[in-house]
Order: C-alpha cells, then structure tokens, then sequence
C-alpha cells in the first residue's frame, strides 16, 4: 500500500519523505506503525491528521484496509 | 432573487417558508449571550493589560478583594491549565496552554488588552471600581506588530520555546515564525522562466476582525459539589464545553452548556475567552456570574482574521494555460501559536486551477497582536486576493476575457483538489458559464467605472452531529440537534424533516438542546451545519419512518417489507395510515415513537464563487463606491433559498468592507488605535448597492437534498474582484488593502 | 451614590425605576425593566442595536442617560407588534428571510419604522441613509432594505384600503 504524507507531516515527522510503501491492517494500525517510524506523530494524529482512502475521506480509523492502493495522509483545515 | 426552478422533485426543498425562530427575533424576545439572567447573579469585569508586551512581576488583588460587594477576584496564578494539552472540538484541534492564556494572562501579557485579571461583585458599578484597586506591577518588554518587523533579526522573541515547525532541521534557536507549511511540485522556477507572459507582485493586508455584533457574554455556575452550568452564546457549545472543562481540569460530563441565541460568530465564537474566567469567580463567590465584553475589549483580545504579506508570480502560456505559480506568503499569527490560516492559504492558493509547477511556501508569523481566530473561510482570502489579481493582470497581458482565461485553467470532476484526494461532482465550471452568461457581464461598463472579476473555493466540511426526531402523540414532530442556529438553520432541518417524512412544515418544530441533552455536534463553521446535521435530522427521521411502517404493518397483521411510507402515509395495498393515525394509537403499539441519529460524514464538496463588481472611483477624493455586485455560486442545492441567497449577500459583503475599508490600526505604542465601530469601518446600507445573486444548482450526491454547504465561499472571492475592478477603473494596480479614500488619492497623485 | 427615581412611558405603560445618575437608558431598559430586546453591539452609538423612539424621535439608548427618560415617551422593540399581531416591517423581515442571526434586528425594525412614519414613500436611496446607522454584519443589508420597502408599500395599500 502507498502512502502519501502532504505537508507539513511529511517534513515535521518524515525527514521530508512525501511516499511511504506501508502495511497495515487499518488507519489505527498504520497510526501506531506510523509512531514507531516517528515519534510523536501518534499523539500528533489524533488531533491533526486525516487520512482519505482511495480517494474518499476515512473519518473512522478502525476501516479495514485490505485491498486498499493508495492512502492520503493530511492536516485537518479549519473552517469559520 | 434568482430562485432556482423548483424541479418539482421535492415538496419544500428549495421553498422560503419562515423560520421557526422568526417570531421570537422581530419582537424582541428572542434571549442572546448577554440577555440571560441567573438568579442571585454577580457581574463581573476584566482587568486588561495596557501594554503589548510585558512580564507581570506580581498581581496586588487585596484591596479589591476588600472593597464591599466584591465576591471574587482571580487571575492568572488561578488557572490550573499550564501545559500542553490537545483538544479537539472544531475540526483542527486546539492547545490549551494557549487558549488558557487568551483567557487570561499566566505570568506575561502578549498584547495589549489581554486579561490580566477579573471580579466579581454585586453591582457592575463594583465590580469596575474593584479593577482600580488592583495593582499590577508590569516589567514592560519590547513589543512587535507588523509581520516583516516580527521575522527581522533583532526582533523580540515572544516564546522561548517556540521553534519553527514544519522544517527539515529541527532549529536551534526559538523564532516569531512559528511554522513553515510549503506545497513544491514540478520546478515552478523553470516554467516561469518559458512561460510566455508572467506577473510578478507584492500584495499585503492587515488584519481584520469578523464584527459580529453580538458582543462575548456569558453566565456561569460552579457549584460546591463540583457540578457546572455555562449560559452563553456560541458557534458550538460542545467546543465551549470542551476548552472549559480541559482548561479548568473537570469532567465533561459535569459542565452543561446552555446554548443562548448567537448573535453573529463567522468563526469568531469557536472558542473561549470568558467562560473559564466566569466559572472561576462563581466557584470562588459561590454563586452564578455573569460577564459581558465591551466592543473595545472585543476588538483588542478576540480573534481578528491574519494580516498578510503575499509574494507572487503567476506564468501562463501564450494561449492563458497556467504553466506556474511561485507563491511566498506570511500571515499574522499573532500572539500564541496554532493559527490555522498559513494551511488553507497555501493549500488553497491555486486549489482551483491547474497548475503543474507550483512551489508555494507559507509562514505563521507571531507577533503581540490577539491569536487570529476562524474567520470564514479563514486563510482563504488572502491569498485569493493576490492570487486572482495576478489572473486578472495576466487576462490583461495575454489580451484573454478574464472569465474565458479562468475556465481554461479551472479544475475539473474527477481532477485532483489541493488536499490531494480526486474532486467529486463540482460546480465550477457551470458557477463561471452562468457568470459569463449573466446581464452583468455583458452590460457595457459605465464611463468612469472599472469591472472586476475573482474566483475562489473553500472545501467545506462534514464531521459529527447528533439530532433526535420524536412523535407527538398528535403526529406533530420534534426535532432536537446541538447545532446553533447563525443564520436560519432551525428552518433548514425543518424543511428537510418535513420533506422526508412527508409532512407540512408547520408540523416540524426545531430545539436545539444543551449538551447534556443532545449528542456531540461539532461547531456551526466550516460550512458543515446543513450538510452534517441536516444528514443526522434526514436519518433519524427515517429511523421514525420505519417505526411508523413497523406500527402499521403489525396493527395490519402484514410484513413491514410489504409497508411503504408514501407522503406522510403507510401504505400497503388499498390500506392506509396517516402519521397521525399511528402516533395516536402509540399507547396501544408498542409506545412512544423516536429516533436519534449519531453521523460523521466526510463525503462533503467543496464550493466554488464567481463574483462580477464594478466600481466607480472619484478622482477627487479617491473615494471607491461599488455601484453593481453579482455573485454566483454553486450551492449545490439550496434548502431554504433565502438563507443561502443571504450567506452569499452577506459573505460579499464583508469581503467588500475587507477590500475598501476594515484594518486594525496599530500606534507605535503597539496599541490599536481603532478598537470601535466608529473608527473601524464595517460596511453600512448606504455604502451598497443590492447584491445580486446566481444559484447554482450542481447538486452532492452524497446527501440525500443535494447540500454542499454554501457559507464561507462567497468571503473568498471579493477582494480581489474589488481590486481588480478598481485598477482597471484607474488603471493601476491594488497591491494593498483596504483600498481605503486616502491610499487611492495617493495613488492616482502619484499616477499624474 | 444615591439612585434615582425615574417615572417615564414604555411602549404607553407607565413604568418607575430606581437608577444611578450615569445610568443609560439601554441599561435601564435592560436591567430595570427586563426589556432585553433593545441590545448592546458597542455602546458607543455606532450600530444602531439599541435603537429606540423618545418621544417621536430615533435615538440609540445607549446614548441617552437614563433619567432623561423621566416625564417622557420610550418606544421599544417590544412594542412594535400590537399584541400578537406583528407589525408589517416585522412580517416582511421574516418573509424575505432579512434576517440571519437576529441580533440587529430589533433596532433595524424600530429604525423602519420610525422612517415609515414620517416618510410612507422612501426611495432605496433613503432607506439606505436612513439604515446607515444600524450595522448589520450578516445580511449584506440586500433582504432588510427590500423588507422596508414592500413594508412601506403594504402600508401605504393599507392607508388607501382605509381611506
């Protein structure tokens, strides 16, 4: 599975990697791996990350993601 | 008034029936932030810093404690939150060891007007003689306010332990620049370079404030046994409920929020600044405590929306495709870090076109102004102002009608957006066709005046809402949700209610209930409330409709499958149910009848605005009046069309007082100078002409009526369709905002 | 400080109240008489929230003292629908939608209509200048100046109706 970190994740936790090759059976799981390959960013995703899967925005992290090509890995943006 | 052809699918969607809420509103009983009395209630006043910058040695709070009628004195030493601490509550999450301090200085002011500290007493008059009495012995600091002047290199640091994030190195020595957020692809450098006609520019704003006219006010009880109850106004009372209890370290479940009228917020109300403060005092006096803000103190400590530094170059090829865009822009952070905008403002920048080649970096400049806060479509116009004034003057170069220019580049269905994830089905193109197919357009410009045109986006949000549907025993319903109603969005779920089950509007009556009432629901903001919440009212309302088929189908003695709800009826062959029927019988089937619905969708689209203004400017004075203004928009479908139609008019027209005259005024003292209605220069019925609006209609597949959400587009798009009506009016270009009389005058002295 | 007593006329009913002599009469209004409809957007005369009619004449009560009301006639929002019968401008603001949050709408309505009173047949222009003391930060004004006129036109169809 591909995935792609958009700023600002991909410098801040990623040494400015924007493509990862990565497994994981769900969001949460890609999470905690996502953690152990850089510290910090799990505490940081609960509040600031949102991931689209294929495309379609993933709000529920316990989704399955067998069979899943790409996931999108970006910061939330307030509205008004 | 351009309703759209109510294509005769639906009974109300689309329609313009009161709202629920109206009544109570044209007569004056309607009960907003500062109308809400509490028995036994104390009033309280803030003490607020007259310096910019300044280290607090020490707080003297005995004398006020000590004057008759005084009940509670706190101040910063008060507050127990202090560290870091993420809370979610509005779709970014917010630290409260910042959103403390907006509430209230802990050992240092950072702009003048920032709450050093608050009493209690029985009488207002009290209560701002008591904030006499208390001495504060400040070490004053040297301060800084203007963007450049904050990332200069001898300028004062705010935080010592801000560093820029969003840098490849982790930096070494704290900085004003609290975060750097870039977008690179292709070499933009390079196209720019081949590109057959290229704009280069400097554009720069100040800040500005979203002007609701409903003061912050709030009531707050604390009680002895450690339970709470907050009365106040807000964009979202389960945020309020959020900050306060994290801030103030108590469980959720033990603060009840009371959601009151809102008068105005557009991002504005999404957080705290005087509900910890005034649960602190009563806890201290024991009894409730109301506080209101001043205009004044509204102005110098709530959150304005970013002033901007924006570089710019724009390359196109010979036939207007766009080829490059390299975009350096610096906005206002102001005092704390966390502001949003720098995010949107890049992601966005040329969100709405093709670019190939794009580097465009961006900066959250801290300085001792209040921490910007959401202001619709925060981030957006900003850069949208520079970004479709460099369009506008590339229309010009390449000899290309502007409109025709924009839909070259524009992104398409299917295209990827600024986020990365594939656009959905977009109205883009259809919102520039009906502009350039509108009478405006086409009308010849008046001698003298100048005609402007601008584009912009906003991606709008879903997230959660929780709403509940109940029966009356009569057939009458019950809709309850958590979702403040700023602009009529009681009549929208009504209306989507009533459509649904198939019954007359008048049958649905709206409560938006307290947080121990209802679920979770996120802010009112992001353009999300008739989407998201008018998901959770569309399916909870079909959890009722199936009830009311169960009912029917058992009072037959038939299968619920064979049971359709055709109307506001169950039918199943020649036999047939009213609602009413079956909600009268509920004593004898099985009783009462409801359902509560708990969504979080994130199938929502973005919203895209073209908007047409001509300007007319007087040579004499430099004075700018606008004389005709058009804004058409994919809405996707209006529910309630009036209300859409009056997002529109009223997002236009806070992007016009943007452009022509709104920007805080800072003296060198760091103070601002103009913290008053009068000074700072909304706009006012005389200074407009009617706004005229185009609906539309590319509906979102996603929710069941179509809604996109309609509320923070149309602010984007004005700026810069001022500016470029303006220049070419004078044939110079608008660089900076406001394009108030006296720079304009100036510019065409300069110009003879 | 020793208060004031103020005998004045809400909306034609007598009312008394005891007040500080640097007390507005918004404040007066607010907190001695639980009139809250009349509301504070700056206190300093530049919204027009707070608007209401002293004797015939348009004023913002955060403007006017409170015991300058002593002996005189207030007409307040509260006052502008005849029971439960709304006045004409009210039912057109909720007809064209001219209102989103609300929170100006009590002075805009007293504003209308102390216009229509003295002047049936206002042009937009006159409407406009008329409101340009009332800020309202949601509408973009375009419903609210509409609402005043087909307000004045349906009072100006009720004049003839009565004639």
């Amino acid at each position: 599975m591909r995935l792609i970190v958009m700023p600002p994740f991909d410098r801040e936790f990623f040494g400015g990697k924007d493509t990862l090759e990565i497994e994981a059976p769900t969001l949460l799981a890609l999470v905690d791996r996502l953690g152990d390959l850089s510290p910090g960013f799990a505490e940081q995703a609960e509040a600031r990350a949102a991931f689209a899967v294929d495309g379609v925005f993933a709000p529920d992290w316990t989704r399955a993601l067998a069979g899943a090509e790409e996931v999108v890995l970006l910061q939330r943006v307030a509205g008004g | 008034m351009n309703a759209p052809e109510n294509k005769q699918q639906f009974r109300l969607v689309g329609t313009r029936p009161v709202r629920p809420d109206g009544v109570e509103k044209v007569t004056g009983k309607a009960i907003y932030g500062p109308d809400h009395v509490s028995p036994g209630m104390l009033q309280g006043a803030v003490l607020r810093s007259p310096h910019p910058h300044a280290r607090i040695r020490g707080i003297d709070t005995k004398k006020a404690e000590a004057l008759a009628g005084v009940k509670a004195v706190v101040t910063g030493q008060d507050f127990p939150q202090a560290a870091d601490k993420l809370v979610a509550g509005a779709e970014s999450a917010s630290n409260l060891r910042w959103v403390a301090q907006k509430c209230m200085a802990i050992g240092k002011v950072f702009y003048e007007g920032q709450a050093v500290a608050a009493v209690a007493a029985t009488s207002h008059a009290v209560a701002e003689a008591a904030l006499k009495l208390i001495e504060v012995d400040y070490e004053v600091l040297p301060h800084v306010i203007a963007i450049e002047d904050a990332l200069a290199e001898d300028a004062p640091v705010l935080h010592d332990d801000v560093f820029t994030q969003g840098l490849a190195e982790k930096p070494t020595k704290p900085s004003n620049a609290s975060m750097r957020f870039a977008i690179e692809r292709g070499d933009a450098k390079a196209a720019i370079a081949g590109a057959a006609a290229s704009f280069t520019g400097r554009f720069t704003l100040q800040p500005v404030h979203q002007g609701y006219i409903e003061p912050h006010a709030c009531v707050a009880q604390w009680n002895a046994d450690g339970q709470a109850q907050i009365w106040c106004s807000s964009q979202g009372h389960f945020a309020i409920r959020a900050m306060t209890a994290g801030i103030l370290q108590i469980d959720i479940a033990s603060v009840r929020v009371h959601p009151l009228e809102i008068g105005g917020g557009f991002g504005g109300k999404t957080t705290v600044y005087l509900e910890p403060v005034a649960m602190l005092l009563s806890r201290k006096a024991g009894r409730p405590v109301r506080l209101t803000m001043k205009r004044t103190d509204i102005f110098r400590s709530t959150g304005p929306a970013p002033g901007a530094v924006i570089d710019i170059t724009l390359g196109a090829a010979a036939d207007g495709t766009l080829v490059g865009a390299e975009i350096e822009l610096k906005y206002h952070g102001g005092a704390f870090p966390g502001a949003n905008e720098v995010y949107s403002g890049v992601g966005g920048a040329v969100g709405h076109y093709r670019v190939p080649n794009a580097s465009i970096v961006g900066w959250n400049v801290l300085s001792n102004i209040p921490t910007m806060h959401a202001y619709r479509a925060p981030g957006a116009p900003q850069i949208n102002f520079a970004v479709e004034s460099a369009m506008d003057e590339l229309a010009a170069r390449l000899g290309i009608d502007p409109i025709d220019l924009r839909l070259k580049n524009i992104v398409h269905p299917g295209e990827p957006s600024a986020s990365g994830v594939p656009l959905g089905a977009i109205g883009y193109a259809e919102a520039l066709e009906a502009a350039k197919a509108h009478p405006h357009w086409s009308s010849p410009v008046a001698p003298g005046q100048g005609r402007g045109v601008a584009c912009g986006a906003w991606g709008n949000y879903g997230g959660p809402s929780t709403a509940s549907v109940k029966l009356g025993e009569d057939g009458s319903v019950l809709v309850t949700e958590g979702s403040p109603d700023i602009g009529g969005s009681r009549a929208s779920m009504a209306i989507m209610a009533a459509e649904t089950l198939g019954v007359a509007y008048e049958k649905v009556r709206v409560t938006i209930a307290d947080t121990s009432s209802i679920g979770f629901s996120m802010v009112t903001g992001g353009s999300r409330t008739t989407f998201a919440t008018g998901k959770a009212v569309i399916q909870a309302t079909e959890g009722v409709i199936e009830q009311l088929k169960d009912r029917a189908a058992r009072t037959w003695g038939v299968d619920v499958a064979a049971v359709t709800w055709e109307d506001g009826t169950a039918v199943h062959g020649d036999q047939r149910l009213t609602l009413a029927q079956i909600a009268a019988k509920t004593g004898t089937t099985g009783g009462p009848i409801s359902a509560e619905a708990v969504v979080d969708p994130h199938d929502f689209l973005p919203g895209f605005g073209v908007h047409i203004c001509d300007t007319e400017v007087d040579r004499e004075t430099g004075h700018v009046l606008v004389k005709r203004y058009t804004v058409v928009q994919d809405v996707g479908r209006a529910i309630h069309a009036d209300y859409v139609e009056g997002q529109m008019q009223g997002g236009a027209v806070q992007g016009i007082g943007w452009a022509l005259n709104e920007a805080y005024v800072y003296d060198r003292s760091g103070k601002l100078d103009n913290a008053g209605f009068l000074d700072y220069r909304m706009p006012v019925a005389s200074d407009m002409p009617m706004i005229d609006t185009v609906m539309v209609e590319v509906p979102n597949p996603a929710h069941p009526y179509g809604v996109k959400g309609v509320g923070e587009v149309p602010i984007v798009p004005p700026l810069a369709a001022v500016g470029n009506a303006v220049s070419r009016a004078t044939g110079i270009r608008m660089h900076d905002l406001p394009i108030s009389p006296d720079r304009v005058y100036g510019l065409l002295r300069a110009a003879e | 400080m020793s208060k004031l007593l103020v005998s004045t006329t809400v909306n034609g009913d007598p009312q008394q109240f005891l007040c500080d002599p640097d007390t507005s009469l918004l404040d007066a209004l607010r907190e001695e008489m639980d009139l809250t409809g009349s509301k504070e957007g700056c206190g300093s005369g530049d919204c027009g929230a707070c608007t209401v009619v002293l004797d015939g004449k348009m004023v913002c009560s955060c403007l006017v003292l409170a015991p300058e009301a002593e002996g005189r006639q207030v007409s307040t929002i509260e006052g502008v629908a005849e029971g439960n019968q709304l006045h004409p401008i009210q039912r057109q603001f909720l007809e064209h939608g001219a209102l989103q949050c609300g929170f100006c709408t009590p002075g805009f309505i007293v504003a209308s209509k102390a216009l229509l009173d003295h002047n049936p047949d206002p042009s937009e222009t006159e409407v406009r200048y008329w409101l340009a003391g009332n800020l309202c930060r949601c509408t973009g004004y375009d419903k609210i100046v509409r609402a005043v006129m087909d307000a004045a036109a349906e009072l100006r169809q009720d004049r003839r109706t009565a004639a």
